[in-house]
């Protein structure tokens, strides 16, 4: 799993939620993202999930979310084999969550304050983590 | 309301919007206080500069720390700054505003 995502509280706080999942990378910046995400392709490895800020000073979340997808593209990855990806936004802007949908094929976006049950309900659907084991609890 | 009172309400948020143990957030919060004090200076920083660019960006970012720590209601001061700077509207007091969000939060950060 790679968080991408510039501020240091929301970046501390998505860790947390995820990491008793699998191991969870960061990012802090844009360039650093394309960087990490090139890097896992070319030792053909990849992240089953991103949780990308849309919102960055340098190059935005968009911007990453094409170069992801051209990554994916160029190496023949798609389908299920595709990562999955969770935009973040601090606000619910509809427009940039359309686009994400539209032309990054983002999977999910959380608004902040990011919800852990939201973003767990999420890695849910998408297979990427299971059920609760709730038998433990009788 | 005190920095005690500010300290509790950001403890709850984080307990029950993130599921953390108390010890978690204890282990946390030096650090996000820290963080938030660093995007207010910055906020300032911008001010100075008088780009409303900077002022916009910087505004952003303290807006997504503020929400992730439960402080809505100052996030929504910070968006007010960030949507008029990322606007180009000059004719806002960004100085006025930007001294209320300090005055809302130097409580916590000093």
């Amino acid at each position: 799993m790679l968080v991408v995502e510039d501020e240091f509280i929301s970046r501390t706080l998505l860790v947390e939620i995820l990491k008793p999942y699998g191991i969870c990378h960061v990012a802090t910046n844009g360039d650093e993202a394309v960087a990490v995400l090139d890097r896992a392709y070319a030792v053909n490895s990849h992240y089953d999930l991103v949780c990308l800020d849309i919102m960055m000073p340098d190059i935005d979340g968009q911007e990453i979310l094409k170069k992801l997808r051209c990554m994916e593209a160029s190496r023949g990855i798609g389908g299920r084999q595709a990562t999955r990806v969770i935009i973040t936004t601090a606000l619910d802007d509809s427009r940039t969550i359309i686009e994400a949908f539209l032309h990054g094929r983002c999977d999910a976006y959380l608004t902040k304050p990011i919800d852990s049950d939201t973003l767990l309900s999420h890695l849910r659907y998408m297979q990427l983590i299971g059920e609760p084991d709730y038998a433990s609890s009788f | 309301m005190s920095a005690a009172q500010l300290t509790d309400r950001i403890r709850s948020f984080l307990c029950e919007q993130f599921q953390l143990t108390p010890d978690q957030v204890s282990a946390m919060m030096p650090n996000f206080i820290a963080t938030l004090s660093v995007h207010m200076a910055n906020l300032e920083v911008g001010l100075a500069s008088g780009d409303p660019q900077i002022i916009g960006k910087a505004g952003h970012t303290i807006k997504g720390a503020l929400l992730n720590l439960g402080l809505a209601d100052y996030a929504e001061l910070a968006f007010a700054i960030e949507k008029r700077a990322k606007n180009g509207d000059r004719s806002v007091d960004y100085h006025a505003l930007v001294a209320n969000l300090r005055r809302l939060i130097a409580p916590l950060i000093g």
